[in-house]
């Protein structure tokens, strides 16, 4: 458990000088907490001899300078101790989103990106948290009791034997209980995952529910997920409480321990009655920082947690960059070819079992063939999307490994299925490739993607800020956003990949010829779904479970009679269908 | 979260207990009244020091009485951590079940509200409510009440105490609290500013980090120069800021009431010494007042930490209290009986965002067994009268009627029992294919569900999976694609066999190779019934009974396909430019000038 602290001290090494300075200061601090019963203890001792003003007066002397000054060291530790933890956590955060940046983007997709979601958001926060509150209680809690029990010995060290026995004794029950505590933890994140995920799935099926009355039934299921998460608390508090309150209790014991002390010491025919005055006025000062730092060493384990997952993700491979980087082919038209390519999402599981392609400059190549064929998964092979088990992928016959990531990325222009518009400007969206780019480039850009006429239409033009995933704009706008984008990013080559979604007709025909303006004069690998996108495309691929089934024209591939001919007679079919009002079963099957 | 309030309402979070909590306030009582035992107890190891002192100070010191007082002490000790851990366990138990009512009281929020509530809200506003916010009251309950109630009325109780011994030296020894606590009001009376800055920032941050952790793709080809991920890094800075803002602000003010809640003996001792060297107390009442003082200060420092969540947890109050709140959707007084026949909008008016109108003065009829398609550019308000139909909003002018009743006179389950609604990307539950399916009707037979699932060409696939119709779908299960899902929506549509069917882009999300599937799909559902369908793609409605033309929120043209394309208005223009769509090819792009332009923008609407 103590082990969660070293791993988080490791994470803070660059601000440890800072961070000591503050805990000192604190502990500083927290030692002057001492002083007024350091105090009270030799004026209470001495109360038999008779205390005069003057001692009066030293006593608010000593008291009140004791006070400004723990407050001002306090005040001086917290200051720094809180800004610093939140710098902390920020470049914690800085540094998990650099390593996201720098590791394959295969890590981060699907499940991976909840997790670097979950690590940037949330556990980068805990940090901070725990270095401004819990540490400081933690050191209070040994620097206190150490310096009290050390005075107590000064008055008489007989006494300090039982405060310490009493640490010696409790701590082992605390880690005994910590250890428990991480135990309930994990189990209740686990029970309390399956019953929030029942729980808020009613939220997100709100209007099926509504549109079909089933409230009544759902939230049965609800309450269930309900007393799913109850169970999950209860058992949790029921498992801790025990152990919690053995070293709370345990602790609080120490009073009677100290207290069973003197009183052995007065049988014992001690003479020093002062001495021991003072030891109980110091007593009463022990047990409360320990007490404080049992209660927030509960939330180690949190800690640990989150500590567990940064730790994991930074931990996460990166993407090596070339030692001696290959110089990127320059020029507009490029050739892109595939060699062999063995390629998929998960090492061990190709998507792409040795696929060649042959892609000239300035060429249209289209990629077509059944859903799952593995078409999309071309284009994100070229685009450095996931990595290659074996094979190459060159342009300009220059392998895009031997280059650098960023000129490897510079060659590459793209509209994807998922539109990727996000939040921000207008402009700076179609900007994002070239951020150089001046507001001329911007807006030809725009014109090409149809879509400039629209923009000047809104209020505030290209200024206009975008929320979460482009909304504001309907989805046929954010694909021609897209396109500019793409057409704005100066790259020699074009990956589309069409997306499926159907638009009303006008913005049907605007996508088009953004999409034709988008693919002049650059090499261009397309999937298509639709296929009279790419009748006229140089060369058509078909591909099925990653290989290549046939290529040639659209008309050579028609007069072979093979997959692409059934694949496009198909298609007639389906594109001459209307609603019909009764139903015909004859097209079924 | 800029609708939060300006200042934390303090009481928020209070009022919503009282509303629910009445079941629990038996063992809220029961559990502060066990934690005020317990911190009475906590004064009994004072005491017996006390005891101990005053005997050592007058020479009567008797270490078998001290022994005596010790084994007191540790009896305490023990019943004070048993009752404390009794208490809270109690109060959390209570906590536990309060949110459990709090949270089903929200969904039954929920379930009255209008379809269109959720559509205008983020639905993760609505999670985070349920989840976060909720738990940020147990606090409250399992924490705050007992632990602070307990702390202030010991407090109170021990403080007329020691003003019975000694009311002067009582004062030196009691005066910190309250200045304490002033301080602590000092830094939080007006936390808003920083509490909302704070969470502000965290919901930006997590938004954005969300947003591009979804685009892969897009922070490879686009963020060379940190366009893409550089708002995050915007976002993080925002959210240290906001925290070291905050941080400054409360440095000064938290330190003092820490400082001061622990400040034992600092006055107490040199005014108790000054006023027995004065002759105006005695040694046991200054020796007392000391130790009592030091001790009840004790469980005031609890309060450090809770009033610092207090602002937090007022603000999820907040919240929930406003969700609570929210304006059920209104049912009719006296309800008519449910009419069949046909579907009629009648001079409907309404606005998503007056004065604006959505749509203005829309009239059309769907007459019972035909196809009625809803057609126009996107953002026309196709859908919007769609939702209409089924009182997601009510409409601000005009009427919308089913068999001559208006859906507002009309109990909400029997509209709903008339409308089978399918939309475009289907929410499915966590449960067997069947499950999902039985939410059309819940005592379909295994073959009515075959049956709906093979008129909705969705069967084949379903037998293939590993399970069948008992095969796990959704979160944790196995993942259909979304022609796959719409297919599902539709055999659930057939089972509801509801006499209006209502089909919003219900073909959009698919692929070419699923639409097919479902266009037959759709032709299964449509015999006898009343069908209101919404499409793109002109082809597919190119043959409905009636054809309603929608633009800017107005209707500019009805009739059949011919009639309308012969006409020239709207519709004509819409099926050219889907024919000069199709013809449109990859590497065109020299053809496709900038002199062919078309209006951009009649593509477009918002």
């Amino acid at each position: 458990m103590i082990a969660a602290v070293g791993r988080l001290w490791r994470l803070c090494a660059p601000e440890r000088a800072r961070l000591v300075r503050g805990y000192v200061l604190g502990g500083l601090a927290s030692l002057l907490r001492l002083v007024p019963a350091l105090t009270a203890a030799v004026l209470v001792a001495r109360l038999d001899d008779g205390l005069t003003g003057a001692d009066a007066a030293l006593a608010a002397g000593i008291c009140g300078l004791s006070l400004v000054l723990r407050y001002t060291l306090a005040r001086v530790a917290n200051g720094d101790l809180w800004v610093l933890a939140y710098h902390i956590s920020g470049r914690i955060r800085h540094e998990i989103l650099d390593h996201t940046r720098r590791a394959s983007p295969t890590t981060w997709t699907g499940r991976g990106s909840g997790e670097a979601l979950t690590v940037l958001a949330f556990d980068g926060g805990k940090i901070a948290g725990f270095l401004s509150w819990e540490m400081p209680t933690l050191v209070n809690g040994i620097v206190l009791p150490v310096a009290t029990v050390i005075a107590i010995a000064w008055f008489e060290p007989a006494l300090a034997v039982p405060a310490v026995a009493t640490v010696v004794i409790a701590l082992p029950v605390l880690r005994f209980g910590l250890r428990r505590v991480e135990q309930v933890y994990d189990d209740r994140r686990r029970l309390q995952g399956d019953a929030s995920e029942r729980m808020l799935e009613y939220v997100r099926g709100i209007d099926v529910i509504r549109a079909h009355e089933l409230a009544g039934a759902r939230q049965a299921r609800f309450r269930e997920a309900l007393n799913g998460i109850r169970d999950a608390d209860v058992a949790s508090v029921e498992r801790l409480t025990p152990a919690y309150s053995a070293f709370q209790a345990l602790v609080d014991a120490g009073y009677a321990a100290v207290l069973a002390g003197v009183g052995l010491l007065v049988a014992g025919g001690s003479s020093g009655s002062g001495d021991l005055i003072a030891g109980l006025i110091l007593t009463t000062t022990l047990f409360r920082p320990q007490l404080d730092m049992g209660a927030r060493a509960l939330h180690l384990p949190e800690l640990a947690a989150s500590l567990s997952r940064i730790e994991a993700w930074l931990a996460t491979p990166t993407i090596d960059e070339p030692d001696e980087p290959a110089r990127p082919p320059s020029g507009s038209g490029v050739d892109v070819g595939l060699h062999r390519v063995v390629a998929g999402y998960e090492p061990g599981v190709p998507v792409l079992h040795g696929f060649d392609l042959a892609a000239p400059a300035r060429s249209v190549t289209a990629i077509v063939g059944p859903s799952g064929a593995g078409k999309s998964t071309v284009l994100r092979a070229i685009a450095g999307l996931i990595p290659i088990e074996s094979g190459s992928i060159t342009v300009d016959g220059v392998p895009i490994d031997a280059m650098l990531r960023a000129d490897s990325a510079a060659l590459v222009t793209a509209v994807m299925q998922e539109v990727g518009v996000l939040q921000g400007s207008i402009g700076e969206a179609i900007a994002a490739g070239d951020p150089s780019v001046d507001g001329n480039a911007v807006e030809r850009a725009a014109r090409a993607a149809r879509i400039h006429d629209r923009i000047v239409a809104l209020p505030d033009g290209y200024q206009t800020e975008l929320g979460e995933d482009g909304s504001g704009l309907s989805g046929g706008e954010r694909q021609r956003i897209a396109i500019a984008r793409a057409i704005a990013k100066p790259a020699p080559i074009v990956l589309l990949d069409e997306a499926t979604s159907a638009l009303d007709p006008t913005s049907e025909r605007l996508l088009r010829e953004a999409l034709a303006n988008l693919t002049t004069e650059r090499t261009v690998i397309v999937v298509a779904h639709r296929l009279e996108t790419i009748r006229h495309a140089d060369r058509i691929v078909f591909v099925d479970d990653g290989r290549i089934v046939e290529s040639g024209s659209h008309e050579e591939l028609l007069a072979t009679g093979g997959a692409y001919a059934g694949f496009w007679a198909t298609r007639q079919r389906a594109a001459g269908w209307t609603l019909q009002q009764e139903p015909s079963t004859s097209t079924a099957g | 979260m800029s609708d939060l309030p300006d200042r934390p309402d303090f009481t928020a979070g209070l009022r919503i207990l009282a509303r629910l909590c009445r079941p629990a306030l038996r063992p809220m009582l029961v559990s502060t009244g066990l934690a005020i035992v317990s911190t009475a107890l906590e004064l009994v190891p004072f005491v017996a020091f006390f005891l101990a002192i005053r005997d050592l100070l007058d020479g009567s010191a008797d270490g078998g009485r001290f022994l005596v007082l010790a084994l007191v002490v540790a009896v305490a000790s023990t019943v004070r951590f048993v009752t404390w851990s009794w208490a809270l366990k109690i109060s959390h138990l209570a906590a536990f079940d309060v949110m459990a009512d709090l949270r089903l009281e929200i969904a039954r929020t929920l379930a009255q509200l209008p379809l269109g509530w959720f559509s205008r809200r983020r639905s993760g506003k609505v999670q985070r409510a349920l989840t976060d916010d909720v738990q940020r009251l147990e606090v409250l309950l399992a924490h705050a009440i007992p632990e602070l109630a307990s702390a202030l009325v010991f407090w109170v109780a021990a403080a007329i105490w020691l003003l019975a011994v000694d009311w002067v030296l009582a004062l030196a020894a009691l005066g910190l609290a309250p200045v304490a606590f002033f301080v602590q009001w000092l830094g939080m009376h007006d936390s808003s500013v920083h509490v909302r800055r704070i969470t502000a920032a965290a919901d930006d941050l997590h938004g954005r980090a969300a947003e591009v952790l979804r685009h892969p793709p897009v922070v490879r080809l686009f963020d060379r120069f940190g366009t893409i991920t550089g708002p995050i890094e915007a976002a993080i800075d925002e959210a240290v800021a906001a925290d070291e803002a905050w941080s400054r602000r409360y440095a000064g003010t938290g330190t003092g009431f820490r400082v001061l809640i622990t400040a034992d003996f600092v006055i107490a001792l040199p005014v108790g010494v000054w006023l027995l060297a004065r002759g105006s107390t005695d040694a046991p009442s200054l020796v007392l007042v000391l130790l009592l003082g030091a001790g009840i200060l004790q469980p005031l420092e609890r309060a450090y930490r809770l009033g610092f969540r207090l602002s937090w947890i007022s603000y999820a109050g907040a919240t929930v209290d406003a969700m609570l709140q929210e304006t059920a959707l209104p049912e009719p007084r006296e309800p008519q009986p449910p009419q069949i026949g046909p579907v009629e909008f009648d001079r409907v008016t309404f606005a998503h965002e007056p004065p604006t109108p959505t749509v203005s003065d829309v009239s059309f009829r769907a007459e019972v067994g035909e196809v009625t398609a809803l057609v126009g550019p996107s953002g026309a308000g196709k859908s919007t009268l769609a939702r209409l139909l089924s009182r997601f909003w009510d409409v601000d002018d005009g009427s919308i009627r089913i068999g001559g009743v208006d859906v507002r006179d009309l109990h909400s389950s029997d509209l709903f029992a008339q409308l089978a609604l399918v939309f475009q990307d289907p929410f499915l539950f966590s449960d067997t294919v069947a499950g999902n399916l039985r939410v059309g009707r819940a005592d379909a037979t295994d073959e009515e569900l075959t049956a709906a699932c093979r008129a909705a060409r969705i069967h084949d696939t379903i037998a293939a999976l590993p399970n069948g119709y008992d095969t796990h779908i959704g979160a944790g299960g196995i993942d259909l694609s979304g022609g796959e899902r719409q297919r599902l929506t539709i055999a659930r549509a057939m089972l509801r066999n509801a006499p209006i069917v209502v089909l919003d882009e219900a073909t959009a999300m698919a692929d070419p190779d699923s639409e097919a599937a479902i266009q037959e799909a759709i032709s299964e559902l449509v015999a006898g019934r009343t069908l209101i369908v919404i499409a793109h793609r002109l082809r597919t409605v190119a043959s409905a009974d009636r054809i309603v033309v929608v633009d800017d929120g107005r209707v500019v043209e009805i009739g059949r396909h011919g009639d309308l394309v012969d006409a020239g208005g709207t519709y004509a223009t819409m099926w050219n430019d889907m024919r000069i769509a199709e013809s449109l090819h990859l590497g065109d792009g020299g053809h496709v000038g900038e002199g062919r332009r078309v209006d951009e923008r009649t593509g477009g609407g918002s």
